[in-house]
């Protein structure tokens, strides 16, 4: 590095550690951790559902089942008045629609004490969760919220029905009274496949029928699974076929079903040909029940936990709101705005650009030395942070909270840094510009008119921010196409920032005096 | 609006002095030849070659432009080695340079006290002290003696001076004939953009010569001192106004030394004597009407 460079350098981080500078950098260094601490502070207590039994599973169709929570304080402090709720329903969209349930309230809590809570149920078949939520209300400001709800998943079996549920035999099986053919077609029998059905399963119902009397035509043979829907079968898959029989031949009839959990009938008929009568018509139709159990798999989840705050969310809003939409925007104006502006109002623009030394790279020592202090403001502040959320172990998720609000930082640093030094060489007052840019443009535009966002740096930065899954671990970059597109944008356009800025400084004619 | 145009200084070794009033294009000129302004068409050169962004030729020039020293929250030093290292000289020999150049402009005493606590003649020595640095072989001096006291005016006469001796060039603009006449013999004089006159003082001093001043003498007695004047050869004209009467000369000179010899023998009060024009803008206002 030459010497000039070095000393453009050294002077503009003399006017970063002035006066100016220093309350911004504090800021920058100290406000995620300064309002992190504070979250923590009236957020210390911390009740938890420590444990939740099902005792006596599995349970069939109107089994007394019973269900117990353990809620514990795991806090540190006392914590007052709060409810527990258990309850036990289906989950559908995500949420819990309950069957049953029951609701303790808590006087006090001492640190380290548990309360247990108990529901009886009788129980329904079909798949259903036992939720234990310790403050559904969310009453008491926590250091943990996410601990708060402990959900089971539970299949109850079903009871075989009523035989006198059953579907009837339709009509027209016995074909024509009158007709002075006689035969006699019988439904022999109705095998399956498979005896212990889940949903799900494929499995092969088969109708037997046998012909006990002469030689026919044109019988038409079926075999369904149904509902029963008073006393008439609504198949939900069917098979027919029309077929003949010699005397004493037996012939088979096949229809495959996915199963699914519920009560179904499993039909077998044979309708004996229009000119003919069926000497036996009642043994021409069977009926037998097909009961599909329910079971859990892993495609079933329980309910979300209830939309809370939590301090890494809290630390996250912090972050993206406060710090690098507006705070690390205001920092990189007041520093690297002030390329031309500054050196004007200390009287020495015409010293420096009369210099031996390039007029390019004029604003690009500006942005270094802007970015550099600013950085290490920042990687001081985020760290600190760190520290005081994790301590000083390193546990996989939780490192994404240190190496992602600094990567965002610096990525917002770069680029506002950038578009801010292209600003001090273009416009006479960039700070009142810059001003209007970073609240009403980033901020207030952005939030008001939707199109707007998508031309702001603040959008561009959110996306590449979201991608990097801030509570997902270790992750250098994002990885997803939106997220690497936001990352090149901000890169790209940061880049353009600064050749522009440098190309403008070549060209433009400064009034200096 | 022409700020400077159709304008070649031939500027030897030696001081040369750049004559002209408020609104010339002095400063214009001066800032265009370092690359501060562009002209706005055609082209400018010095040292046969173009000053915009132009980092090798800077390095051969030495400039003190008008205005207050720049950097205040700075020290001496450290201003001065700042400006050092901007102009190229690396490492600890910034700090020597700048030590000396202090010295040579007699701020060595006053190096470690802030700019800002420095009077109006210390700024005026420190952008000498920054022009000195790297020993360009040009000097561009805007107004460099504008409101200096006696003592930094002298000391900064003969840092000109010696300048100058080495076989350095130096330009030095100022709208005072007097202070470039304590300089040198070879003066530019311009006016509205233009170059009007360029040669010795003593032509220029010919040019001046037949300039109508104007003085004006203070009296209780108009009438009766108008009466008076008008009888002296040098009286091109007069006027008598409340408490003065202001006459119109073509010889100046002739006109004061026979004021002087009416006075010492004719009992009249008088309160005072002044030429009204002898600021340099009238001058030119004369030459410009000349041309």
């Amino acid at each position: 590095m030459s010497s000039p460079v070095t000393s453009l350098l050294k002077a503009n981080f003399r006017t970063w550690i002035g006066a100016k500078g220093f309350w911004l950098v504090a800021a920058a260094a100290l406000l995620p951790l300064v309002l992190t601490g504070a979250w923590v502070g009236a957020h210390r207590a911390d009740v938890a559902v420590t444990e939740l039994r099902i005792d006596g599973a599995p349970y069939s169709e109107g089994d007394e089942a019973r269900f117990t929570a353990v809620v514990t304080n795991v806090g540190k402090q006392p914590v007052g008045e709060f409810n527990i709720s258990l309850a036990v329903g289906t989950v559908t969209g995500g949420r819990l629609f309950a069957a049953d349930s029951t609701t303790l309230t808590v006087d006090a809590l001492a640190a380290g004490e548990s309360r247990e809570v108990t529901l009886l149920w009788s129980a329904t078949p079909g798949v259903v969760y036992v939720v234990a939520t310790v403050d559904p209300e969310d009453n008491i400001g926590e250091r943990d919220e996410f601990n708060n709800q402990k959900a089971e998943p539970l299949a109850v079996a079903r009871d075989a029905p009523d035989p006198a549920t059953a579907p009837t035999a339709p009509m027209g099986l016995a074909g024509d009274e009158n007709a002075t053919t006689e035969i006699d077609l019988v439904v022999e029998s109705l095998t399956r496949s498979s005896e212990g059905i889940a949903p799900g399963n494929n499995v092969t119902f088969t109708v037997t029928v046998r012909n006990n009397g002469i030689a026919v035509e044109n019988a038409e043979v079926g075999v369904r699974v149904s509902r029963s829907f008073a006393g008439r079968g609504i198949p939900v898959t069917n098979q027919t076929q029309v077929m003949s029989f010699e005397a004493g031949e037996t012939k088979t009839l096949d229809v495959v079903w996915t199963a699914q959990d519920g009560v179904f009938w499993h039909e077998g008929l044979v309708y004996a040909p229009t000119d003919t009568r069926d000497v036996n018509p009642d043994n021409n139709f069977l009926v037998e029940p097909v009961v599909v159990n329910p079971v859990v798999t892993d495609a079933m989840r329980p309910p979300e936990p209830q939309e809370r705050l939590t301090i890494k969310q809290f630390y996250l809003q912090v972050l993206s709101l406060l710090h690098l939409r507006l705070l690390l925007p205001l920092i990189a104006l007041f520093y690297a705005a002030g390329v031309i502006a500054d050196e004007r109002e200390r009287g020495s623009l015409p010293y420096v650009l009369t210099r031996p030394i390039p007029r390019w790279l004029i604003p690009i020592t500006k942005f270094a030395a802007s970015f550099a202090v600013a950085a290490v403001a920042t990687v001081v502040g985020v760290l600190l942070t760190y520290l005081f959320l994790f301590g000083t172990t390193v546990e996989g998720g939780d490192i994404g909270f240190l190496t992602t609000p600094l990567l965002a930082s610096l990525l917002t640093l770069f680029v506002y840094g950038a578009l801010f030094i292209l600003l001090g060489v273009l416009v006479e007052r960039p700070y009142l510009v810059g001003l209007l840019i970073v609240l009403g443009w980033e901020n207030a535009a952005a939030m008001f008119v939707p199109w707007v966002s998508n031309l702001t740096l603040g959008t561009h930065i959110g996306n590449a921010l979201a991608d990097w899954r801030l509570d997902q671990g270790l992750q250098w970059v994002p990885e997803t196409e939106a997220g690497v597109r936001a990352l090149l944008v901000i890169l790209g356009v940061g880049v353009a920032f600064l050749v522009l800025a440098s190309a403008q400084m070549r060209r433009r004619d400064f009034a200096v005096g | 609006m022409v700020g400077v145009n159709d304008l070649t200084l031939d500027v030897q070794p030696g001081i040369t002095g750049l004559l002209g009033p408020n609104g010339a294009g002095k400063t214009t000129l001066f800032r265009m030849a370092m690359g501060l302004t562009k002209p706005s068409a055609g082209s400018i050169l010095v040292l046969e070659e173009n000053p915009w962004d132009n980092p090798k030729l800077l390095k051969r020039i030495g400039y003190v432009p008008d205005g207050d020293a720049p950097w205040q929250d700075y020290t001496g030093i450290e201003a001065a080695t700042h400006f050092a290292a901007l102009s190229g000289v690396t490492g600890n020999a910034a700090d020597s340079a700048a030590a000396e150049a202090l010295a040579k402009v007699g701020l060595a005493g006053a190096a470690d006290k802030k700019v800002r606590a420095y009077s109006r003649g210390m700024r005026q020595r420190l952008k000498f002290a920054f022009a000195t640095i790297n020993d360009p072989e040009l000097w561009l001096l805007d107004e460099p003696l504008l409101a200096t006291d006696p003592l930094t005016r002298r000391d900064l006469i003969q840092l000109i001076r010696d300048h100058a001796a080495k076989g350095g060039s130096v330009v030095i603009s100022t709208h005072v004939l007097t202070d470039v006449e304590a300089l040198t013999q070879r003066i530019a004089l311009m006016a509205h953009g233009r170059l009007l006159a360029h040669g010795e003082v003593r032509e220029i001093r010919d040019m001046l010569e037949r300039y109508p001043r104007t003085v004006r003498v203070g009296t209780p007695n108009p009438r009766e001192m108008g009466a008076l004047l008008w009888n002296l050869p040098s009286v091109l004209s007069l006027e008598a106004t409340e408490g003065a009467v202001i006459v119109r000369t073509r010889q100046p000179q002739a006109f004061f030394a026979q004021l002087q010899d009416l006075l010492a023998v004719k009992d009249i009060d008088f309160t005072s004597v002044t030429s009204l024009d002898e600021d340099v803008e009238s001058i030119f206002r004369y030459l410009v009407s000349e041309q």
